[in-house]
């Protein structure tokens, strides 16, 4: 766990003595026998365990998406939309859709490109101003997209990797300097991308209509549901800010090829 | 809720010489409707079910009208033959009653009386 830390929070800050924090969570052993006997882990968040421990080996992924987690429940301030979002210039571009739609591939990918990375997993986009808020966290990888990026950027910065779990095989890269240092600026939504990795297929960039695109968004929020009229005028706000399309893709390069295109 | 055969419409216990009202279709509880729309494509809010529907020009036409002022069935048929030129009176009359079923039973739209 120390490890996964060291190497992929390295450029984060360390609070002593917190005013304030949104989330009181750590990482312990559960009690009785399985602190020992192949060991586990827990998750806690405000004293409470919302989740099964995990093999001890798991800790790290443990820690990232119990923190995924603690946002999406609780982050209301914010419609959240289950994208990567990455930057240029202050204009972001928001990569939505379910896991396995390879958009944190495609961020990874952006991101050791040179574009600013504000957010891996989740889209914040503000209630009050429709700004799209940082939470520059490390990159969950999946499976061969670990290969994948390890080869298309070797310089990049991998954590630990942990084989079995529920998700696969699960790696992390650490997000870059740049984006660390800029996690409390907003950037302004410019393009609404519905990514979707198909293997040996071309790259295809597809418009989309806004209305098709609000739909689509809305099915990937977290709590578009629970913020009611404001979820609905947020993500009406991003579809105005927005150019949407679909996208296909199987080779990284031409896929950032497209997409600095766009940010032109 | 049936729209297509809505309540009162000549059933047998009707009350011979009884004054009956045209029954009207309208949002749910007064409810009101959010929307907004992108070239002819319209997306609706409706908060009282937190569900968000997509339609097209003379879908979303009629359904504003409604949530402005319960309207009968046959002020509908009126309205939409006014903007579907194009079409046959069958033809607006199915797609009255197809657009009617979807809105029903979704909650968006509902039967009630005049």
């Amino acid at each position: 766990m120390s490890e996964h830390l060291r190497r992929l929070y390295k450029d984060f800050e360390l609070i002593s003595d917190p005013d304030f924090c949104d989330f009181h969570v750590a990482l312990m052993p559960p009690f009785g026998v399985r602190r020992y006997v192949r060991p586990q882990v827990n998750f806690s968040f405000d004293g409470e365990y919302p989740f099964k421990p995990l093999p001890y080996g798991q800790a790290g992924a443990l820690f990232e998406w119990g923190l995924n987690w603690c946002i999406a429940r609780h982050a209301n301030q914010y419609l959240i939309i289950h994208a990567a979002v990455v930057a240029k210039d202050s204009r972001a571009l928001v990569l939505a859709g379910t896991p396995g739609s390879g958009k944190s591939t495609l961020c990874a990918a952006l991101v050791c490109e040179g574009w600013r990375l504000l957010s891996d997993e989740m889209a914040l986009l503000s209630v009050d101003d429709g700004g799209l808020y940082p939470v520059p966290r490390p990159i969950s990888l999946k499976n061969r997209s670990l290969e994948v990026i390890s080869a298309f950027s070797p310089d990049s910065v991998m954590g630990p990797v942990v084989r079995d779990t529920a998700k696969g095989t699960v790696g992390h890269m650490r997000p870059p300097l740049q984006s660390v240092e800029l996690g409390e600026r907003p950037a302004r939504p410019a393009q609404l991308v519905f990514p979707r990795y198909k293997e040996r297929s071309g790259t295809k960039l597809t418009s989309l209509s806004k209305g098709r695109a609000l739909l689509r968004a809305a099915e990937n929020s977290f709590n578009y549901s629970v913020l009611g009229t404001h979820g609905f005028n947020s993500l009406a706000r991003l579809i105005d800010d927005s150019d949407c399309h679909e996208f296909q893709y199987s080779r990284l390069d031409e896929a950032i090829a497209v997409f600095t295109e766009l940010a032109t | 809720m049936n729209f297509l055969s809505p309540p009162g419409a000549g059933g047998s216990g009707d009350q011979p010489g009884a004054m009956r009202q045209e029954p009207v279709i309208r949002i749910p509880d007064n409810g009101r409707l959010l929307y907004r729309c992108w070239g002819d494509e319209y997306v609706f809010y409706h908060p009282a079910t937190g569900d968000t529907h997509l339609f097209d020009q003379a879908s979303a036409d009629l359904i504003l009208a409604v949530s402005a002022q319960p309207l009968s069935r046959a002020a509908l048929l009126k309205r939409l033959a006014a903007s579907l030129k194009s079409l046959t009176d069958q033809e607006i009359e199915q797609f009255l009653d197809e657009l009617l079923m979807k809105c029903g039973q979704s909650g968006l739209l509902e039967v009630g009386e005049g």
